[in-house]
């Protein structure tokens, strides 16, 4: 694991409601490579930001965005992320979030470049999708539909289902398991 | 213009958190290890850390805001002494900045706050730093978690100054030394 950053809640990943306890998470100009457990996990923050950032060859997951009600993602470049066990291997998560996920790159995953489950939204703007199994799916799990307002300015290349893929039923990915100290 | 404008508004939704100023310890002129400067710290402090290997495990109390900054642009190397405890541990409540160092883990590497109580520490900022080899490189929870100019992965991972939007690969341009 790269990194996990979560606000005042235990870093549960698999959280299903939106707090707000003010807390920042901010990653810019960093590279999050060659992990062996997920990226960057971001877990019941207030807010986040992720800029300029290369996140490649990590393992499960590149980044995780999970019941964060305000986040970015502008210039992030996610790609080879591999799959763990045969399963999973996507390159963005989002759930129960929503932001702004612009200019950005998801090249190479295993499994899926984007994946937004349950209530999640925001806009997708500019961003090249390239090169995995799904480019981009829509999954509300748990009954509910995940709306992100997907520009027209996306371009998706290469992916073997080069299109928005709906209910697809794909397998979550775990949530984070920390070590106790 | 409009890239500018979109992170010029998302620099502007963190409220960041100041780096402390304090008394200045060296290591190891003034006191043999991290750990020890940083107790000898107290509430508020700056441990400047010339270059060098160093194998210990460093806890930042509740309480105290504490700066660890490498002397000169080589990033000093630290890594634990007890491999299963954090090379870094912030303590809820605490804060620390992390600048310029090269931190080796096992385990884990930096943890702050603690995740088991959903007790957050005040502030975590990582500038120009690797966290490498760690099996958990960086976790916790923080009020402000900040990290710049730094690389999270495996030995080798680069640090990149990242290039322009689409670039096939990352531009080797070493990163700018920010000194303490």
């Amino acid at each position: 694991m790269g990194a996990v950053l979560s606000g005042t809640s235990t870093p549960s990943c698999a959280g299903a409601s939106y707090i707000d306890n003010q807390n920042n998470v901010s990653i810019q100009k960093v590279n999050v490579s060659n992990n062996k457990k997920g990226g960057i996990a971001i877990c019941n923050a207030a807010s986040a930001s992720i800029v300029d950032a290369y996140v490649h060859q990590n393992t499960v997951f590149g980044v995780l965005i999970s019941s964060t009600p305000g986040f970015s993602l502008l210039n992030v470049r996610v790609g080879e992320t591999r799959a763990w066990k045969g399963k999973f291997g996507d390159g963005l998560i989002v759930t129960h979030s929503s932001g702004l996920v612009k200019d950005s790159q998801f090249s190479a995953n295993k499994r899926a470049n984007i994946i937004y489950y349950g209530k999640s939204g925001g806009t997708l703007d500019n961003n090249l999708i390239i090169y995995a199994m799904f480019s981009i799916v829509l999954d509300g799990k748990d009954g509910s539909s995940p709306n992100p307002i997907i520009k027209n300015n996306n371009y998706m290349y290469g992916n073997r289902e080069n299109r928005v893929t709906f209910g697809s039923n794909l397998a979550s990915t775990p949530p984070p398991k920390l070590p106790t100290l | 213009m409009r890239k500018d404008r979109d992170r010029d508004r998302s620099s502007r939704l963190f409220r960041t958190y100041d780096c402390p100023e304090g008394p200045i310890l060296h290591v190891p002129q003034e006191e043999e290890s991290i750990a020890s400067a940083v107790e000898k710290a107290g509430e508020t402090g700056r441990v400047v850390v010339a270059a060098g290997s160093y194998r210990e495990n460093v806890w930042i109390p509740p309480g105290a805001e504490i700066t660890i900054c490498a002397e000169t642009s080589q990033r000093p190397r630290l890594s634990p002494a007890d491999p299963e405890l954090p090379v870094l541990h912030v303590a809820p409540g605490a804060a620390l900045c992390l600048i310029g160092m090269a931190v080796h883990g096992e385990k884990s590497g930096v943890v702050f706050g603690s995740p088991a109580q959903g007790e957050p520490a005040r502030a975590v900022i990582i500038l120009d730093s690797y966290i490498a080899d760690a099996e958990y490189g960086i976790y916790g929870l923080a009020e402000d978690f900040r990290i710049d100019s730094s690389a999270v992965g495996a030995t080798g991972t680069a640090c990149p100054w990242l290039g322009p939007f689409r670039s096939p690969t990352p531009p080797s341009q070493p990163t700018q030394w920010a000194p303490c």
